[in-house]
């Protein structure tokens, strides 16, 4: 394993922390652990990329970031007007 | 050691840096349980950590178009993630208090706490008084001469109903802000606006005299001691 794979390894159980986080607390309190773990996603992918030797992987990295972003939007836009 | 060397520890010891900061992120986003909370962990995420991370490819790899692509990587959530932490900070707050504005109990501040009173103060006196010129409901002709009609000589004469014409939205205007209390707020008087037009017009004419005034009556008491 090479130094990118462990980082890989570390970010995804890093997203064990931010599922348990999704399934306690507020609406709110749930919607954040959401966007954390967008984010991890987002690092985890990067790093996959950085792995891979394909360039067009890391198009999906910032693919990936974007709609994070949106769908971030999107779901507290819910929260806020809805929920 | 060479530059290849070195650029390997530093890239080593960058991503260490980087996934580091993320997993306490991770664990403190379980801990925390407020929403409020819950978002501090967001910000070194998306800053020191993907800022780290970044930086360890960056110098891993050749210059190229990898290189801008994660640059842009880094770009992008450093400007969107605050954007989504304010959107989501706001939607709780309107969820809990179902506004979006400050009570003045919130602030730790007096003079903040005053300032916002007085700009609540303000903001219901132009409501009623919004309210007050829709419930009157005069044409903006009779509005501006007072309600004395062309052919009635100094007499009264009902209000008539709105026209067809549009309104006067100046006249509107300046007679809303007529009634602001902060337009006629004397210079270097901070807390002005938040006292009515007679009591700063006495102020000012206080000052304009040589008159102590209250503030100042006060610092002069408070140097004077008990």
């Amino acid at each position: 394993m090479n130094m990118w794979q462990v980082g890989t390894a570390a970010l995804l159980v890093g997203l064990v922390p931010c599922g348990i986080a999704c399934l306690r607390g507020s609406l709110g309190a749930r919607l954040v652990a959401l966007e954390l773990a967008g984010l991890v996603a987002v690092l985890v992918a990067l790093l996959i990329s950085a792995d891979s030797s394909v360039s067009s992987v890391l198009d999906i990295t910032l693919l990936l970031a974007f709609v994070a972003f949106v769908g971030g939007l999107v779901f507290t836009r819910f929260l806020g007007r809805w929920l | 050691m060479s530059v290849t060397v070195v650029k390997h520890v530093l890239s080593i010891a960058l991503l260490a840096g980087g996934v580091g900061v993320v997993l306490v992120c991770c664990i403190g986003i379980v801990v925390a349980n407020d929403t409020f909370d819950r978002l501090h962990f967001i910000t070194p995420a998306s800053t020191i950590g993907i800022g780290f991370i970044s930086l360890a490819i960056i110098l891993s790899k050749p210059l190229g178009s990898t290189t801008l692509k994660i640059a842009l990587l880094f770009v992008i959530t450093v400007v969107t993630s605050p954007i989504l932490s304010h959107a989501t900070a706001r939607a709780a707050r309107i969820r809990r208090f179902a506004e979006w504005r400050i009570y003045p109990e919130e602030l730790a501040d007096d003079d903040q706490r005053e300032r916002r009173t007085g700009r609540d103060e303000e903001a219901r006196r132009i409501r009623e008084l919004q309210a007050s010129l829709a419930a009157e409901d005069v044409s903006p002709t009779l509005a501006r001469d007072g309600g004395r009609g062309a052919g009635a000589e100094g007499g009264r004469q009902e209000p008539t109903r709105r026209s067809s014409r549009p309104p006067d939205k100046e006249a509107v205007v300046w007679r809303i802000l007529a009634h602001m209390p902060g337009l006629r707020r004397p210079p270097g008087d901070p807390a002005g606006h938040v006292r009515g037009g007679d009591e700063v017009r006495e102020v000012r004419d206080r000052r304009v005299s040589g008159a102590p005034t209250d503030a100042s009556a006060e610092e002069t008491r408070g140097e004077e001691g008990p």
